[in-house]
């Protein structure tokens, strides 16, 4: 029999007892929508959580911070609080365990600059200039920093919505204020004169009003700008570390007053806030992280946090994915359980159509074709039921979840509930299978009729 | 002429609980090419055992079959189907119409077995369909016809794929004594028309007097069997019962 009039008369048969199929076709739905929005949570989890990490770097730079468990043993006689930092020793005891491509240390500061009438205060960070490249800093405009370079500065992508015009706003407006507008910015990093001073005080209406002394002021040059990337990078600018570290130790030993520089004698002895290393290969980053951590200085990474990530997620998922699985499973038997009252009600007919000249074959593809286009049915309106139901998810969800903890919506317009295309071609694939799989027993059973009896069945 | 259906000592015991039913206790027939033949005789007697039989619906006990060159006793349930599709036509005494199919799908029911596109076993049902006179009852369903115009519809179904040999189990044992005669008219007409052989189980003596052959079944075994073609007409096979 051909594979077109089996269909056709499948089809016929589902249609003749409708209420029984539309219900069997009800469970097959509701499995396959549990199922796939299930499933379609956690991949927005996987989703979400991922667009996050590669946001905060890459994946094989270990970020290593002072450690503050020391806290104690570091301070001062006089209870002054002392900053933990990490010392040179450290940083060359890093480079020195196998598999570190590149230790850097980050040496962060806060300055005030001033490009034309605009003024910003700018996280400005001391970086190693021949690291950058090796810590994947891409450059978009301009060049990277070079070894020799001292006062040049690269700026990150999203720099210039820092800079505001202070005549042009009122005073009480700080970096956090509106004024991320959209006004264009007519400057060029660039090609633009920029001055910078470690004074907050520049730059504004009444400069030098806070120490009483005219600020020092630097003559700074742009040279490059990086690419849009991890929220790290976009909103800091950098240079050279040694120079920097040099300007802000003369800063610092002016603004001291004699009092305090008789407490403070730890300060000759410099110290970074962080430091970065990278390691030639993602696989070493856990064993490298230990070694670092060995040093009594904290040490975290991205391969760190998302293989713990992964674990969890991977169970998450197949708790979700089971309690959908247990849906399905309860719509399977429902379509047995039809084909098995199908066919005790069709007895008679499969007799008739034995001794008519039906193949056995044909017969089984019958009752097969009938139990999987219940599932397929199902299957495709469970998936159009189910992006129905991840849109809601998607526009109500947020609202709902909000500050429940779930780790998502960080990402701004993060989704709750995501649904590729390979997961609903996957369901409908999967839920005619199913169909396939508990038709299988009854279309069996149904080539076992015997004829005989089926036919003198009155 | 050849022969195309031959039975030798063929038994069938049923096992009722402890008892033993002893259906058919040796019967032996052989059925020529063309030719028509009754087996005749009470119910319970065996005879539409030897029919089923002939149809590999049920397996003899012992004893052997042989339809054709094939060896039925001997055949599986895959190519028993097989050899019903190629070569056997059925028709039962009740119609055994599809219920939820107009006469035209059931009548090309055995064509879509056997693989024929829609255009072509439509067409070769309607015609079938003509043939026994139902040309206007296509669309209608078997409960919207009398048991006539079913039994008509049935024998369509039988004929369409032009098998070499129909059985047909007491094909008018549900109809009066006019459309028996139009039946029976019916199927003898186009087996002749066909060549095709014919073996018919009734216990109608209108039926004795269309049959080449009357074999008269008893208790499971063969009594006698008429041979002359002609002999009886409708009186005498009825003075004859």
């Amino acid at each position: 029999m051909k594979i077109f009039d089996l269909v056709r008369m499948a089809l016929k048969n589902l249609f003749r007892s409708k209420v029984r199929t539309i219900l069997t076709v009800l469970g097959i739905v509701i499995g396959t929508t549990a199922i796939v929005i299930m499933l379609s949570l956690g991949i927005a989890m996987n989703t979400a959580y991922k667009e996050q990490m590669s946001k905060m770097g890459s994946m094989n730079v270990i970020n290593v911070h002072p450690s503050y468990d020391n806290i104690n043993t570091r301070r001062g006689r006089n209870d002054v609080w002392v900053e933990p930092t990490i010392s040179q020793e450290v940083l060359d005891q890093i480079a020195l365990i196998p598999n570190v491509e590149t230790v850097t240390p980050f040496y962060q500061t806060s300055v005030k600059m001033q490009i034309d009438k605009y003024v910003a205060y700018v996280s400005l960070t001391g970086i190693k200039p021949e690291a950058m490249p090796a810590l994947e800093y891409k450059i978009a405009e301009g060049r990277s920093l070079n070894p020799d370079d001292k006062l040049q500065i690269v700026f990150g992508y999203n720099m210039k919505e820092q800079f505001y015009n202070p005549k042009s706003m009122g005073r009480g407006r700080m970096i956090y204020g509106p004024i991320y507008s959209n006004e264009e910015k007519d400057f060029n990093f660039l090609e633009d004169k920029i001055k910078m001073s470690f004074d907050m005080s520049f730059g504004e209406k009444l400069p030098g009003s806070q120490t009483g002394r005219k600020p020092k002021v630097y003559n700074v040059e742009g040279v490059g700008i990086l690419e849009e990337g991890s929220w790290e990078t976009s909103y800091q600018a950098y240079m050279n570390i040694d120079e920097l570290v040099k300007l802000h130790e003369e800063y610092k030993k002016s603004q001291q007053n004699q009092d305090q520089k008789n407490r403070r004698k730890t300060t000759t002895e410099i110290g970074y806030q962080q430091a970065k290393v990278k390691v030639n290969e993602i696989r070493n980053v856990l064993e490298v992280q230990e070694q670092i951590r060995a040093l009594g200085v904290n040490a975290y990474s991205m391969a760190e946090s998302l293989e713990s990530a992964n674990k969890a997620q991977a169970v998450m998922q197949g708790v979700l994915g089971g309690i959908g699985a247990i849906s399905l499973l309860v719509a399977a038997i429902g379509i047995a359980n039809t084909m098995v009252m199908a066919i005790y009600e069709r007895t008679k007919e499969i007799g008739i159509m034995k001794v008519i000249g039906a193949r056995l074959k044909d017969i089984k593809r019958l009752f097969l074709y009938e139990a999987s286009m219940i599932g397929l049915i199902g299957g495709v309106i469970g998936i159009g039921f189910s992006f129905g139901v991840s849109y809601l998810l998607n526009k109500l969800g947020p609202r709902l979840f909000a500050g429940g903890g779930i780790g998502i919506g960080m990402g701004g317009d993060a989704k709750l509930s995501i649904i590729p295309v390979w997961l609903a071609v996957m369901g409908m694939i999967f839920s005619a299978f199913i169909g396939l799989i508990s038709g299988f027993f009854p279309a069996r059973k149904a080539t076992k009729i015997s004829a005989l009896s089926a036919i003198r069945t009155e | 002429m050849e022969t195309i259906i031959k039975i030798e000592n063929l038994k069938k015991v049923y096992r009722m609980g402890q008892e033993k039913v002893y259906a058919l206790k040796g019967i032996d027939l052989e059925i020529k090419k063309g030719e028509i033949c009754c087996l005749y005789g009470t119910s319970g007697s065996g005879k539409s055992t030897i029919l089923n039989m002939v149809a590999g619906l049920e397996k003899p006990t012992r004893g052997s079959i042989i339809v054709k060159d094939y060896h039925i006793e001997k055949l599986d349930e895959k190519q028993l189907a097989r050899f019903r599709q190629k070569y056997v036509g059925f028709i039962f005494q009740s119609y055994n119409l599809l219920p939820n199919l107009t006469a035209l799908e059931n009548v090309s029911m055995p064509l879509a077995f056997k693989g024929y596109s829609k255009k072509a076993r439509e067409k070769a049902a309607i015609d079938m369909l003509k043939a026994v006179g139902l040309g206007d009852r296509l669309s209608h369903k078997p409960n919207q016809m009398s048991g006539g115009q079913q039994q008509r519809a049935s024998i369509a179904r039988a004929f369409v794929v032009k098998p070499e040999i129909i059985l047909a189990d007491e094909p008018t044992g549900n109809l009066d004594t006019n459309t028996t005669i139009e039946i029976m008219d019916l199927i003898t007409d186009m087996a002749k028309k066909y060549g095709q052989t014919i073996m018919l189980v009734s216990h109608d003596t209108e039926a004795l007097a269309y049959s080449d052959r009357i074999v008269h079944v008893k208790d499971g075994l063969i009594e006698k069997i008429i041979e002359d073609k002609g002999k009886y007409t409708l009186k005498e096979s009825a003075a004859n019962a």
